[in-house]
Parts: C-alpha cells; sequence; structure tokens
C-alpha cells in the first residue's frame, strides 16, 4: 500500500496532515506511535477507506491499495451493528461471501482462537469494553482480509490478554500472509514482533528505529501490599450483583478506605458493572454502605454530589457543545479554592487542551476526549471520584500528567481507579482490590 | 407464517376494517387475536395491559360519537371495537414475529435493499442502549449539579445527539466489516416461503373478506 497524502483538512486553513508519502509492504506488522490528538485515526481511515467518503474533510493525495481492508475503530462501542455475538460474526461473513455451510466452523475456530468461547451466544450489549475489542479483533480476523487496520485495539484489555492477542496477530501475519497496521499507545510487548515503526509528528508520518521500542519492555503488574490505615469509606455486605445471567459478585463484603483504590480483575469479570451499583445504575443484593449509611436510603441528587464517575465511553460524559462550556459547567460545581483560573489555565495547557477551547467536543481525538472527560469530573467536588479506564488510549506523557493530578488531589478526595494501565500507578495507588472468583479480596499473600 | 406475509396481511385487515364499518368483524378480529394470544403466548398480563391503554381513546371516541355524532349507536360501537381490533391484531403480529425473520424475508425473498434492512435491525438492536444511555444521561447531569427529569428537553436532546452519532458511525461499521452496498452476499438463514404458507395467506384473505357479506 503506498500512501501519497499532500494535505487532509477538517476546516478550511486547519491541516491534519500534510506530506505524508509512505509505503506499507505487504505481509508487515506496522506500528504507528504518536501523541493524543495527532491525526493517527484520521490517518488510519483513510487507509482503510473510510476517509474522506464518511468525513466532510478535504483530501489532496491518494492512496494506492491493490488490496481489501478490515479495519477496528478506537471506541468499541460504535463497532456493532447486530444483537450477539454470533449474529455480528455471520453478517461480516455474509459481506465477504462465505458459503453458508462453513460459516459455524470459521466462527467457532476463532472463538476459540482469542479464547472467548463462552460469548459465543451473548448479547454484545452485555459485555464489557475489552470484550468488545476481542470480539471486534476475532470477527475483523475471520473476514480473511489481507490488510488488517487496528486503531488502539488493546485500550481496555487486560495485559494478560492484550500479550496473547499481540501474538496472534503475529502468527497470521507470518502463517496467513496478512499485513498489520496498528496504532499503540502502550509500547510494551511490540520489540521482538514489528517490522517497522513509524511515529506521527506535525502532522507527519516518519519511520523510526524500531529498537527504541526496547526501552518498554516492562511488566505492568503492580504490587501493593494491604495496609489499611485509614479510614472506611464503604463497605459491601453480602453483595451480589448480577450482569444478564452472569453472577459478578456472590455475597461478598468488604470495605474500600478513603485514598486511591485499584480495582483489578480481567476483562468481563465486572469491574464497571460494581462502579455502576455504586451509582445506582445497577441493582444489586446485600448491603453497600457509603460513610456508614446505607446507600439504598441515601437519596440519588445528595449520592451524586457525593459521587462522581468518569464512564469508560468519554462520549457519555459531556453534556455541551464545545470545550470551553464544558468547562464552565464544571467550574460551577468545583471548589473555588482550590480551581482558580490560573491554576485551571496551567492544567489546560499540561494537557495539551489549551488551544482547544473553542473546538466543538465531536473535532477532538479519542485521547483528548479523555482527558478532558477527567478534568472535568476531577473539578466537581465530589468526595469520591469513580474512574472507569481513564488512561485508556493516552499516549506515556498524558497518563503522567493524570496521575500528576491524581497525586495533588488526593488528600481532597478518594479515588478508585479501573485500568489495564499501570505503568505509573505505583507511587499513587494505596489498595489493590482485585476481583477473585466473584468476591472482592485485596492483593492475595499481603494480609 | 412467514413475518413479511404476515405483515402484510396485517397491514390489509388494518386498511379493510378502516374503511369499511362492521361491528361484527370486529368483534370476530378481536376475538381470534386475542384467543391466540391466550392459548399460544399465554399473554395474560399483556392483553389487560393493551385493554387499559385502549381504554381511553376507545371510550373517548365512543363517548363522542354517542353524544354528538349524526350515525347512531351501531357506529360509535364500531369505532369502539375498531380501536381494540387494530390494538389486538398488531400485539398478536409482533409478538408472533422475530424482527430477524422479518429482515431476512425481506431482503431474500421481496429484494428489498441490505442497507436499508440492516438499518432497521440496527435500530431496533439499539433500542437497549438508548434505555442505557437515558439512565447515564440522567446520572451524569446529577453528577455534574444539573437536575433533569423525564420532561427536561436536554434529555431528551442528547440522545438525539446520542443517536445520530450512532447513526453517522453505523455505515463506517459496516463497511469496516466488509459490506458493500448492491454487492452480492450469502445467507446463513435462508428465508424460503413455502406453497403451503402463500395458499394459507391468500385463505386468510379470502375468508377475511367473506366475514363482510356474513
Amino acid at each position: 500500500m503506498k500512501i501519497d497524502i499532500n494535505n487532509f483538512q477538517y476546516k478550511q486553513d486547519e491541516s491534519i496532515l500534510t506530506n505524508i508519502h509512505q509505503t506499507f509492504e505487504p505481509e508487515t506488522f506496522n506500528l504507528i506511535i504518536g501523541k493524543s490528538g495527532e491525526g493517527k485515526t484520521t490517518l488510519l481511515k483513510l487507509l482503510g477507506n473510510l476517509y474522506p467518503k464518511y468525513s466532510k474533510g478535504i483530501f489532496n493525495g491518494t492512496i494506492n491499495n491493490a488490496f481489501e481492508t478490515a479495519y477496528m475503530f478506537q471506541n468499541p462501542n460504535y463497532q456493532f451493528v447486530m444483537r450477539t455475538v454470533k449474529e455480528e460474526f455471520i453478517f461480516a461473513l455474509e459481506n465477504t461471501m462465505v458459503p453458508n455451510e462453513k460459516m459455524d466452523g470459521i466462527i467457532e475456530y476463532h472463538l476459540k482462537l482469542f479464547k472467548i468461547e463462552k460469548l459465543k451466544y451473548q448479547t454484545i450489549f452485555s459485555l464489557s469494553g475489552g470484550e468488545k475489542q476481542k470480539v471486534f479483533l476475532a470477527i475483523l480476523i475471520s473476514i480473511q482480509k489481507d490488510i488488517i487496520i487496528l486503531d488502539e485495539p488493546f485500550a481496555n484489555i487486560d495485559q494478560k490478554s492484550r500479550l496473547q492477542i499481540i501474538q496472534t496477530i503475529k502468527f497470521l501475519q507470518v502463517n496467513y500472509k496478512k499485513t498489520i497496521i496498528i496504532t499503540d499507545h502502550d509500547l510494551s510487548n511490540y520489540s521482538k514482533i514489528v517490522t517497522n515503526v513509524f511515529q506521527m509528528k506535525n502532522q507527519q508520518l516518519c519511520k523510526i528505529d524500531k529498537n527504541k521500542l526496547n526501552n518498554f519492555e516492562q511488566n505492568d503488574d503492580i504490587d501493593i501490599p494491604f495496609s489499611p490505615t485509614k479510614n472506611e469509606l464503604i463497605s459491601f455486605n453480602q453483595l451480589s450483583i448480577k450482569n444478564g445471567n452472569k453472577l459478578i459478585l456472590k455475597n461478598t463484603s468488604n470495605k474500600i478506605y478513603y485514598g486511591v483504590t485499584l480495582l483489578h480483575g480481567e476483562n468481563g469479570c465486572g469491574k464497571s458493572t460494581l462502579l455502576d451499583s455504586l451509582t445506582n445504575l445497577k441493582k444489586y443484593s446485600g448491603e453497600i454502605l457509603i460513610n456508614g449509611k446505607l446507600l439504598s436510603k441515601i437519596k440519588q441528587k445528595k449520592l451524586l454530589n457525593t459521587i462522581g464517575r468518569t464512564f469508560q465511553n468519554s462520549d457519555q460524559q459531556f453534556l455541551k457543545s464545545t470545550v470551553q462550556e464544558e468547562i464552565e459547567l464544571a467550574n460551577k460545581k468545583a471548589n473555588h479554592k482550590l480551581w482558580n483560573q490560573q491554576i485551571l489555565n496551567k492544567i489546560l495547557k499540561d494537557l495539551n487542551l489549551g488551544h482547544k477551547l473553542n473546538s466543538s467536543i465531536n473535532n477532538l481525538s479519542g485521547g483528548q476526549k479523555k482527558k478532558l472527560q477527567f478534568l472535568i469530573m476531577l473539578m466537581c467536588n465530589h468526595q469520591l471520584l469513580l474512574l472507569d479506564e481513564p488512561f485508556a488510549g493516552l499516549d506515556y506523557s498524558s497518563i503522567q500528567q493524570l496521575v500528576k493530578l491524581i497525586e495533588k488531589f488526593k488528600d481532597k478526595k478518594s479515588f478508585i481507579i479501573i485500568s489495564h494501565q499501570t505503568t505509573f500507578l505505583k507511587e499513587i495507588v494505596d489498595f489493590k482490590l482485585i476481583f477473585d472468583q466473584q468476591k472482592l479480596v485485596y492483593q492475595k499473600g499481603q494480609l | 407464517m412467514n413475518s413479511v406475509l404476515k405483515l402484510i396481511l396485517s397491514l390489509i385487515i388494518a386498511f379493510e376494517i378502516s374503511f369499511i364499518n362492521n361491528l361484527y368483524v370486529n368483534i370476530i378480529l378481536i376475538i381470534i387475536a386475542v384467543l391466540l394470544l391466550l392459548f399460544k403466548f399465554y399473554a395474560f398480563k399483556a392483553i389487560f395491559k393493551l385493554f387499559l391503554i385502549g381504554l381511553i381513546p376507545a371510550i373517548g371516541i365512543l363517548i363522542s360519537q354517542l353524544l354528538f355524532g349524526q350515525r347512531g349507536p351501531l357506529f360509535a360501537y364500531t369505532l369502539f371495537t375498531r380501536i381494540y381490533a387494530y390494538i389486538f391484531i398488531g400485539f398478536l403480529t409482533t409478538k408472533s414475529t422475530n424482527i430477524n425473520d422479518l429482515i431476512y424475508s425481506l431482503q431474500q425473498n421481496f429484494k428489498v435493499p441490505s442497507k436499508f434492512c440492516y438499518g432497521i435491525l440496527a435500530a431496533f438492536n439499539l433500542q437497549r442502549e438508548v434505555k442505557h444511555e437515558i439512565k447515564i444521561i440522567k446520572n451524569n447531569s446529577a453528577m455534574r449539579g444539573i437536575n433533569i427529569s423525564w420532561y427536561s428537553p436536554s434529555l431528551y436532546f442528547k440522545a438525539i445527539l446520542t443517536s445520530l452519532y450512532w447513526a453517522d458511525n453505523l455505515s463506517q461499521a459496516m463497511e469496516s466489516q466488509g459490506y458493500k452496498e448492491d454487492s452480492y452476499r450469502t445467507y446463513y438463514y435462508q428465508s424460503i416461503i413455502s406453497n403451503n404458507e402463500k395458499i394459507l395467506f391468500v385463505l386468510i384473505i379470502i375468508s377475511f373478506n367473506l366475514l363482510f357479506f356474513i
């Protein structure tokens, strides 16, 4: 695939990509890295023939591609058409004219390849973010296109599954002669696998030395000793929660303390569902006590004044049209002793959002949306902030900025964080609570 | 019976009883629909609920015709029963139809464009998501200090915006999985209308029309 992009812009006088002239050789594994908002998704959508057809952008250039492409979105929530996992497989296989008598075998093979056999008859709605990404990867692989384009496909996937899937994709590239083009912010596990590494910077795409990836080979799993020196904030008594027909917690009792708690577990274990229960979005049985009061007895308005939450899908967080309006709304609920204009301007600059104030939310990149979402919820004066995958799809420097902010505010409020990306969290996390066989337990061996 | 034939049949029945005033035909239709719903789908609660839902418009039209109408009480009773005939025939059709079967049959037997069919199907599939989305909007607004109730315009504004965003992404989602408009596709579920189904369809139409002469 040879690409010659002279210019691509969504608006007049605002170029997103300029002078990109690169070739992706067949049967190679290509990793594209770069900071949030550099135009990686725009580039991939051009490569996947979705843009300029589905954008209002102006494209000047050519993309010579004799092969068919399959494309995976950054946000897994917008990728599905059908109701269940099996129906989605069938839809994709019908599109590619696979004879109907072969479909069952192909579906079984790919479900097994990604270790998701249990999800076959589940509705897409009931899947977790990570499960959606795994299912869609399996579907894309099953339709046997020559070029597979993946836009941050592991953002919500746990580290163990991530490594297995990267190896599976490498296996397909080598043995089934596929060309892989992938963007990712987490650079670990790639150094021995990639053929080429490209960097998006200043609207351009440059090939860089792949040995640079060697610095990122680190184990992300962090070890937090359990030492409850602080008072309890939440208590669970005989708590049971169901997601569809699946029991995710069964008669579990434990406590969450003031401070920063990392909530850990494999994809689909029910981490986000637990946060849903804490904000009355999901029914449960048993008792949840917040500051010693039964959650069921606390009025919804008072509860949501105490607990704030960032959603895994950042589009769900925004209520206004522009960045400025979102910040103004958050400022109304902020503690003005902690948040003055000077501090806010500095944080906006650190998060690289200062120049985006007048932008429409829809025009922000996935990473910029994540940072804005985090900022507006941090500004609101909640006692406890629930963060659901706040670092998914963010570059390392952005994650460090968010971690610094958590550190700065951890004396003022408590945090419960769900994150598969834990590289920078060791310094700030006080407790690590794990989903283990339908129970909530603090890290094993540390009691 | 094939889902599309069933839909066409219910539309023909609804169309005919809209223009031909016959109290007895309405009553017979209601009895047949209710009996099928009771014995085939055990929909006791739903029948009771639908009866209550239809009560206000049905009584409204009955009273207005009895008090102010020029065409006598028989016409008023016909209008009253017509509402329930619509409700129960409509419910019987939806209760006995699987949306996937309907879409597959529209595509394969009636050559309706696949893009249109999958658009409808996706809209059905998004129903649960939309309900969940409305819950999230309310929850999120409360966290951000905005009181929002079921009648707040901002609730629906945000819900509509989200739906538009979904719709925008749907075409891309389809294409990213190899979908091409007007291209040949295979079918996992084969939808075939048997001769028996066609004969049954014609027989029901004929016997229904004969009812008007009894």
